[in-house]
């Protein structure tokens, strides 16, 4: 026991002591700061600036101007130089009334922009009769100039604005060229169109366009959530945030330790500093040593990173979303999870030699555990399904989904909270055991790497 | 108690190799024992066993009069032959873990520690991490961890292996030390002058067989060659020294060796057969062959072989050895050529 606790307490600080080890645990919740924060910001859900042409076919005959319009508005929010042309184009409309040409106004207003190149966008209001196999053909022709390349066709039906005997309205095509970012579509586009139709019918059976849309419109209230402690809004965010957090926290966790495990022993191994050990300690006694001492800095980690969860949510006033019982309930999910983790290090380290010789048994290892990230979103959103209900009680998974499900906001039966521990601790037990061999047979072996049925076979050997 | 180690009947196979088969080895306290052997022999595979490393597939082994090693594993002192260190611990730190893992108390053990690094010239990288020494400087760091606890029984594969010739002189120095201090060594090596020097007994296994295990005065006298070795002055070759030698009376037969000629006596002794070299030739040396546990080692590692198919491969790198004349000759050995 002695001997034991000295190998843990070797490991421990020699892992936490590290230069790599101090790096790694500061720069890991730097990056997720940064990402958290940083990159909302930088990836925008605005269209990019458009150049081309996109073609519309108008056989109502009202609503090429409309669509024109709406077009070019919306082009404009995303801000490139053809918003400037937009509103260039706003500005010849004003000016319209002055006895000015729309096109005078509008040379005008483009030579106000035009420094550079002027990439823009038009709208092209084509005839009724125009064969539309043709301007078709347009969306896929190559042109060397970029803002010549024709982006999509909007072709109207003939009965968009008048309803048919019952009272079905028609509607619209919308034609786009290959790899046309889809937010031109669906937010310039798209938007502008329907906006036009709707605008003409309401208009045609004497409705105010603008009266009917604020009549329509309703702002939505913020739920407030009331507790103990007072009142504050709702946060939709942190329930799915949670349970995620929880998760990654039980893997960083418990990956740190059982990956520093893993090249501990190997290194222990190639050093060959291996068979001095054994002649001062047990296989069993090295093994579980190393263990306990990873899961020291396992511990370290999922503490440092949960008391900056804690104080995370605490600050925004979301601490209640967080009860004490999760909080256990992680510590236990954790040991589970990282006993299973370290067992199968342990086991595949003391096989091989090599750091890398370890991939190709590490691999499948890792990607039976990844499984439960992928199925993340479905166990979080319906978290007593039974998928996530099985998944708690099949040994890899079960410590993931069940952190998972207990950091949703659906309760999670009591009773499968005991099972799940309870299969925990018995896979726990069976993982060990198996390690425990291998671990023992393993450690003086060198040359080829094992495969996984030679490990299997060394689990089987007396 | 006398016996250090006790091993009976024991047999450990790998596969379809037998390593060790059938080994019977009492080894009392207090003795030195060189263990040798051939590469492949077993030597390491027995000095495993004997650690409880590895258990055997049959046999029985006491150790320190305890049923295994697991329970005596603070009194022993082990150097394996694939040795190593924590490359990023530093030296001092070092020994003080692999003390501290073999029981010795956290009191006065740096103490101790400074005092074995002072005994081995290596107080000034006391500091230092263990990947910043050299291979030598290494492997004097890895023998303080094995004597560090004081054992009883010392265990030391190939102490010897990758020392430069002043370290290599330490270590023996520090052997005679622990030998004095009454302790039990065990030590494998392959060089056999320091097998000579240092032990009291030999223990010769060859696949996994025990071959020889005897005291050195023992194995002197039963591997007598009966021979002198006569050196004659410069400028005469040995053949024709071999030559005339043969007329003398009382020499029963004179063999040209590199070198020297290899002289047996017939009927008279040996010294008679001396006074009458000295009186006929003028000659650098005349003395009574003694028998080298070299030729020991290869004629017992031939002849065993010589029953098996690869025996062929081995006579074959006795006589290349011969050819390049680095080895002492044999009368038996050359007799195996001959054959």
């Amino acid at each position: 026991m002695d001997k034991t606790l000295l190998v843990a307490w070797r490991e421990f600080t020699s892992t936490v002591g590290t230069r790599g080890f101090f790096i790694g645990v500061v720069i890991f919740p730097l990056i997720m700061v940064v990402g958290f924060a940083l990159v909302p910001a930088l990836i925008t859900n605005q269209p990019p600036p458009v150049r081309g042409r996109v073609a519309v076919i108008d056989p109502t005959g009202r609503l090429a101007g409309e669509i024109e319009r709406g077009i070019l508005e919306r082009a404009a929010e995303s801000g490139g130089p053809e918003g400037a042309i937009a509103r260039a184009q706003q500005l010849a409309s004003g000016v319209q009334g002055n006895g000015a040409t729309a096109g005078q106004a509008l040379e005008i207003a483009q030579g106000v922009v035009a420094g550079a190149s002027a990439p823009e966008l038009r709208v092209e209001v084509l005839p009724d009769d125009t064969d539309v196999e043709t301007v078709k053909a347009e969306l896929y022709a190559t042109k060397a100039d970029a803002s010549r390349a024709m982006l999509a066709v909007v072709q109207l039906d003939p009965n968009a604005l008048t309803a048919d005997a019952d009272g079905q309205y028609g509607a619209y095509r919308v034609y786009v060229r290959a790899k046309l970012d889809a937010r031109i579509d669906r937010q310039v586009i798209r938007p502008a169109v329907n906006r036009a139709i709707t605008d003409a019918r309401q208009r045609d059976i004497g409705l105010d366009p603008e009266r009917v849309r604020k009549l329509t419109a309703v702002v939505a209230p913020q739920a407030q959530v009331v507790t103990a402690g007072g009142e504050r809004d709702s946060s939709g965010a942190a329930q799915i945030l949670l349970p995620l957090g929880m998760l990654m926290l039980l893997w960083i966790a418990s990956f740190t330790g059982g990956q520093y495990l893993l090249t501990t022993t190997i290194e222990e191994k190639s050093n060959r500093v291996m068979e001095v050990l054994l002649s001062s300690v047990s296989p069993l006694q090295l093994m579980v040593g190393k263990i306990v001492g990873q899961m020291g800095v396992g511990l370290l980690v999922l503490t440092l990173y949960g008391a900056m969860g804690v104080v995370g949510l605490v600050s925004f006033s979301l601490g209640d979303e967080l009860s004490t019982s999760e909080l256990g309930l992680l510590l236990a999910y954790f040991l589970i999870a990282y006993f299973l983790i370290a067992s199968m290090m342990a086991a595949v380290g003391s096989a091989v030699s090599e750091v890398h010789e370890a991939q190709s048994l590490i691999g499948p290892i890792m990607l039976v555990v990844m499984l439960p990230m992928i199925f993340s979103t479905a166990i979080i959103t319906n978290p007593n399904g039974t998928l996530a209900a099985v998944a708690s009680f099949v040994p890899p998974f079960s410590p993931f989904v069940m952190v998972l499900r207990v950091g949703a906001a659906e309760p999670v039966p009591g009773w499968q909270v005991a099972g799940s521990i309870a299969v925990g601790l018995a896979s726990v037990c069976v993982a060990s055991w198996a390690a425990a061999k291998v671990f023992r047979i393993g450690v003086l072996m060198y040359g080829k790497p094992p495969n996984f049925w030679t490990l299997l076979r060394w689990v089987r050997m007396a | 108690m006398t016996q250090a180690i006790s091993i009976s009947g024991v047999t450990k196979t790998f596969g379809a190799k037998v390593a060790v088969r059938d080994l019977d080895l009492e080894v009392p306290l207090g003795r030195t024992t060189a263990f040798l052997g051939p590469n492949g022999a077993g030597k390491t595979t027995t000095i495993r066993m004997i650690m409880s490393i590895i258990f055997p597939d049959r046999g029985r082994i006491k150790v320190l009069g305890r049923a295994s090693a697991v329970e005596s594993k603070d009194r022993i002192g082990y150097l394996p032959e694939e040795r190593g260190v924590y490359r990023k611990m530093r030296v001092a730190s070092f020994l003080e873990y692999m003390a501290r893992l073999k029981g010795v108390p956290r009191r006065g053990l740096k103490g101790r520690v400074g005092q074995w690094l002072d005994r081995v010239a290596l107080t000034s990288v006391a500091r230092k991490k263990c990947q910043e020494l050299s291979k030598g400087m290494q492997q004097k760091v890895q023998f303080v961890a094995a004597v560090i606890h004081e054992p009883d029984l010392i265990i030391l594969d190939e102490p010897f292996s990758g020392l430069d010739p002043v370290n290599a002189r330490l270590m023996r120095q520090l052997f005679h030390e622990l030998r004095g201090q009454g302790r039990t060594l065990i030590f494998s090596t392959h060089v056999m002058q320091h097998a000579e020097e240092l032990c009291d007994h030999v223990v010769m296994i060859n696949r996994g067989r025990k071959v020889l295990d005897d005291s050195l005065a023992g194995i002197r006298e039963r591997f007598d060659p009966r021979a002198l070795e006569v050196e004659g002055v410069e400028g005469v070759p040995s053949r024709e020294l071999a030559e005339r030698l043969r007329k003398l009376p009382g020499v029963g037969s004179a063999e040209a060796a590199s070198g020297h000629v290899r002289v047996r006596w017939s009927g008279a002794g040996s010294r008679q057969v001396m006074a009458e070299i000295v009186g006929a030739e003028a000659v650098r040396r005349v003395e009574i062959a003694r028998p080298k546990l070299e030729d020991i080692f290869i004629d017992t590692v031939i002849r065993e072989g010589g029953m098996d198919h690869d025996g062929a491969d081995l006579s074959r790198l006795r006589a290349s050895l011969q050819d390049e004349g680095g080895t002492p000759e044999g009368a038996e050995a050359v007799e195996v050529r001959r054959g």
